[in-house]
């Protein structure tokens, strides 16, 4: 995970965990070339919207993605996204620097996908997702068909294994996120987290595998 | 994150999963959605700053309106105004008592006591209770338009006796209750009050009553008597 990362975040990471509070702050305020998630959300905190519209902009496909895989329905994935950006926006005067904003970010949906099921008691059946993908301009007609069954196949894959199999995969996908903080924003002790993205991968393995097979049997 | 957790986190997963989920999962926000979040993260912040300017003025001013109206409350109390009265005044002083001016025939004479009652002469207002009154009761000028009425009748009635009444400084202090004109003594009870008929018929049996009536404290029915009895008996010589 550290590969992903680019440097100068590393060294913020790093500087957070030694400074104190205030320290962490004002660095994280400082970083200009290229402005960390943290400096951000506190620049969107002092009033500026610009900071925030790159900070949503940097976070909101994947953390779609992440909403519309984990409910398998389009319209609760947006209904949850809106909510889920509503309530940073509301809560950006309490906001500390105190972890890293996709541990934060993905927290809160996290949350609030958990209290919207609550609310609509609704078991997360699989609709027509119909995702809104923009077709790559540069990709033939039939590679673009080949896609569209692929993803059908990922989201079918997805669809068979156990909800909170299926959370931890997509927070460690999507989010990028680490065991540790997987385990923070669900709730679960490490080790179960561990057990369930093995689970996770291997089922989507086994289904992913199966139809290809499939395929080269008639081919 | 350590290089155990590296390997452990490298063992949960298959990198051919991760590829292929990396490879189809390209979805986009609907742009509407990413209007409406633009839009509220917007809005926050223009409420942010109407609330803002909004606190940098009222708190300040509802401080002064508050500490202006206590101080004014404050100095209101401390002010004696119409509502408490002065630490002298008393029942007894604080009403006015009008009465008839003195008369010429008044001058001279003692108070007369009734039988019975106690001096009930109200003592006179000073000026400066008088002035106290005004301020308080309201009624300076109903009691002016007194005093003006009185002054006016005594210049009346001294211009009917042909003299000046004695001048006095206060004219307030002058509103008492009249004197008697006469001090009447303690009536008898066995004492008559008129003469009869038969008295009436000797003069100097009537003569008698009237003295009687005079030494009982009947002055006024004695001389009463006494006119009637010079206008019947007009060349008896009165003893002296």
């Amino acid at each position: 995970m550290d590969t992903i990362l680019p440097a100068v975040a590393r060294e913020v990471l790093r500087l957070e965990a030694s400074l104190s509070m205030g320290e962490a702050v004002a660095y994280a305020r400082s970083m200009s070339v290229t402005p960390e998630d943290s400096a951000l959300m506190l620049r969107y905190q002092d009033g500026d919207v610009t900071a925030f519209e790159t900070l949503y902009r940097r976070h909101k496909d994947s953390l779609y993605r992440y909403l519309l895989r984990l409910s398998r329905n389009r319209d609760t994935a947006e209904d949850v996204f809106q909510e889920v950006w509503g309530k940073i926006i509301k809560s950006r005067h309490r906001y500390r620097p105190t972890a890293k904003f996709t541990t934060f970010l993905y927290h809160v949906a996290h949350n609030c996908f958990i209290d919207y099921v609550r609310r609509n008691n609704r078991h997360m059946v699989a609709s027509a997702m119909d995702p809104d993908c923009r077709p790559d301009p540069g990709d033939e007609p039939d590679l673009e068909a080949e896609k569209s069954f692929a993803r059908q196949r990922l989201d079918a894959a997805l669809g068979t294994i156990p909800d909170e199999q299926r959370d931890v995969f997509l927070l460690h996908e999507e989010a990028g996120l680490s065991i540790d903080t997987i385990a923070q924003v669900t709730g679960v002790k490490r080790e179960t987290v561990r057990s369930r993205l093995r689970y996770a991968t291997s089922k989507l393995k086994t289904a992913l595998a199966e139809p290809a097979a499939q395929t080269q049997r008639t081919a | 994150m350590n290089q155990d957790d590296d390997k452990q986190q490298a063992a949960d997963i298959d990198p051919h999963v991760s590829a292929h989920y990396a490879s189809l999962a390209d979805e986009k926000t609907p742009a509407d959605l990413d209007n409406a979040v633009l839009r509220e993260a917007a809005r926050a912040v223009r409420a942010d700053n109407r609330k803002g300017s909004f606190e940098t003025w009222y708190r300040p001013v509802a401080f002064g309106a508050t500490v202006g109206l206590s101080l004014a409350i404050i100095l209101d109390l401390s002010d004696p105004g119409i509502f408490s009265p002065p630490a002298d005044m008393s029942l007894e002083t604080a009403l006015p008592v009008q009465a008839l001016p003195e008369t010429t025939a008044d001058r001279g004479t003692e108070p007369a006591q009734l039988p019975g009652r106690q001096s009930d002469r109200a003592p006179a207002v000073s000026q400066t209770q008088g002035a106290a009154l005004e301020n308080r009761t309201g009624v300076s000028d109903e009691f002016t338009a007194e005093v003006e009425r009185a002054k006016q009748r005594v210049q009346e009635m001294e211009a009917a006796a042909g003299t000046t009444l004695k001048p006095t400084p206060n004219v307030a202090a002058k509103f008492t209750r009249p004197r008697p004109a006469i001090a009447l003594k303690p009536r008898s009870l066995e004492a008559p009050f008129e003469c009869s008929d038969e008295q009436k018929s000797d003069v100097e049996e009537w003569w008698k009553c009237i003295e009687t009536l005079r030494q009982s404290g009947q002055a006024e029915a004695a001389n009463l008597e006494l006119e009637n009895f010079r206008e019947i008996f007009p060349d008896f010589e009165l003893p002296e």
